[in-house]
């Protein structure tokens, strides 16, 4: 809430706190300030909230899925796979001229990121180490990039500039009509993760604990995946490849909290992402505007490095 | 309500490997399952744990078909110990996750492990947090896959012996598949021996055969 409130205060025009908090809450202003406060400024960090804990929590049950630590949406390739599908939409626009609007982002990138999943869960069941994953994943991306580069070459210009875009990444595409259903969507699937805590507290064990454990180790699967899809896809066809934040986040949390237990980290990487993402957003728009994602991977490589050179064994 | 074990079950992996498991009635106690390496010791455990799929399976305990239990009746049945459990977890959240209680008091680990993580575990150490997992809780059948592996001979011998208390005391079925031939020779656990696929005995120590018998492939 704090974070959201300095976000609300500083920016090109400077508003003192109070009175930007008592804009947003229906006091009298004048229409210049009422738009900045809260069309542009409170839409913008209610997404970069809800789009980055929705991103921190797929990352972390990522992670503890495929019990390594590198795994979120955007390295093994899920946001490629949206990227490809998004492409394949605007492509789509451009032979049949269909105007489907948000749908139509959505619907490309929830294809492209199931199918990226599809393909990275059929190689975890025949391997399933730590380095096995990363490359697959990682090969997978690049080829969703470039089935993307090939696909956008057909597209007309317009298009094209859509795309590029909407690749750059931002948290400023969510109007005030579709925010409701925007946060919705971020927090059902970050509280459907919240049931599986204690499944996933047993999966991260292995295979074999997890059964002896009650875990029925054929339908979990299913559910993880298929809501990490769901989420990160979602996320993505609103704001573009967010890089690093689904990534960062949970090892962040896991350290301070000092546990693995799910119940108590899904909750505060859901808070933690949110931070964090309203960081970033502001720190690329003020003072002068910035790539969304060359902030969130300044934040977020270090985290990477960390993490390589403390861990002797790299696992989830 | 009696608590024997009964069980019937094969399994096969192609033409190679077939394992056939005929009428075993088991009472509680520790069983200790004998026979050279591959000839499915840590199958059979697997295989009457339903962790993986069996030609024949017909099971009962305390006159349950253990076939139809859903997972999570199963997993109030069985415990299991073996696969190496390498991760940063701390020994304080597996203790919690296996819902383990404080059922007997021989079998303890120091408070500085607990918030220590297995990795930082030396594997002696990682094995003992494996039995206390495996054996701290109500559950009547306990599978052991080499639960000795990494112990030294002091440690190999306190272990059977509080193994054995445990099982005394709390009546239960350890099966335990261990290559602790020699050490276990003169003792009072009952043994079965797997030989060209098929599972024999109960054998007391009194009756159990010579080691060349056992081992010869």
């Amino acid at each position: 809430m704090l974070v959201l409130g300095l976000k609300l205060t500083f920016g090109e025009v400077k508003l003192p706190f109070t009175e930007a908090i008592s804009i947003l809450f229906g006091a009298e202003a004048n229409d210049e300030r009422h738009y900045l406060i809260v069309e542009q400024r409170w839409l913008r960090a209610l997404t970069a909230f809800f789009a980055g804990s929705g991103l921190a929590v797929c990352g972390l049950m990522l992670q503890s899925f495929f019990r390594n630590p590198l795994a979120g949406p955007s390295v093994i390739g899920i946001s490629s796979g949206a990227s490809m599908g998004v492409a394949l939409f605007y492509l789509g626009s451009t032979f049949f001229g269909a105007e489907l609007g948000y749908l139509g982002e959505v619907g490309g990138a929830l294809f492209g990121a199931s199918l990226v999943m599809l393909l990275l869960f059929l190689s975890f069941l025949r391997r399933s180490d730590t380095v096995s994953i990363l490359l697959v994943g990682m090969m997978l991306a690049f080829v969703s990039g470039s089935i993307s580069s090939i696909l956008i070459q057909y597209a007309d210009a317009g298009s094209v500039k859509q795309y590029i875009q909407w690749g750059f990444a931002s948290f400023s595409g969510v109007e005030g009509k579709d925010m409701l259903l925007f946060c919705s969507l971020c927090v059902l699937p970050s509280l459907l993760f919240f049931g599986l805590s204690k499944g996933m507290d047993q999966w991260m064990l292995g295979k074999m604990q997890a059964h002896f454990l009650g875990l029925n180790t054929k339908r979990f699967p299913v559910f993880v995946l298929g809501i990490s899809v769901l989420l990160s896809a979602w996320v993505t066809a609103w704001c573009g490849p967010v890089g690093f934040i689904g990534l960062a986040v949970p090892h962040i949390v896991k350290n301070i909290m000092k546990t693995r237990l799910h119940a108590q980290l899904i909750p505060f990487t859901f808070l933690g992402g949110g931070i964090l993402a309203v960081l970033c957003d502001w720190l690329s728009s003020y003072p002068t505007p910035l790539p969304l994602n060359a902030i969130s991977s300044l934040f977020g490589v270090p985290v990477i490095f960390w993490v390589i050179f403390k861990n002797k064994h790299l696992q989830g | 309500m009696s608590s024997t074990l009964n069980i019937a079950l094969s399994v096969s992996y192609g033409s190679k490997f077939h394992l056939e498991v005929e009428n075993l009635e088991l009472n509680p106690g520790l069983f200790v399952v004998l026979g050279a390496n591959g000839s499915g010791k840590s199958t059979f455990l697997k295989a009457l744990g339903r962790f993986i799929a069996t030609d024949n399976y017909e099971c009962h305990f305390e006159g349950k078909n253990l076939k139809g239990l859903s997972h999570a009746e199963r997993s109030q049945i069985f415990s299991y110990a073996g696969a190496r459990v390498e991760s940063n977890v701390s020994v304080k959240d597996l203790l919690s996750i296996y819902q383990c209680t404080a059922l007997d008091a021989q079998l303890s680990l120091p408070e500085e492990w607990m918030s220590k993580t297995l990795a930082e575990l030396s594997d002696g150490e990682k094995q003992k947090v494996q039995h206390y997992l495996a054996l701290q809780n109500e559950k009547k059948i306990v599978l052991l896959d080499e639960p000795t592996a990494h112990l030294d001979p002091v440690q190999k011998a306190a272990f059977w012996e509080k193994l054995q208390a445990h099982v005394r005391n709390f009546d239960k079925i350890v099966l335990v598949a261990s290559h602790d031939f020699l050490e276990l020779k003169n003792s009072q656990v009952n043994f079965l021996v797997i030989r060209e696929g098929n599972m024999q005995g109960p054998f007391s120590s009194q009756d159990l055969p010579g080691e060349q018998e056992i081992y010869s492939a």
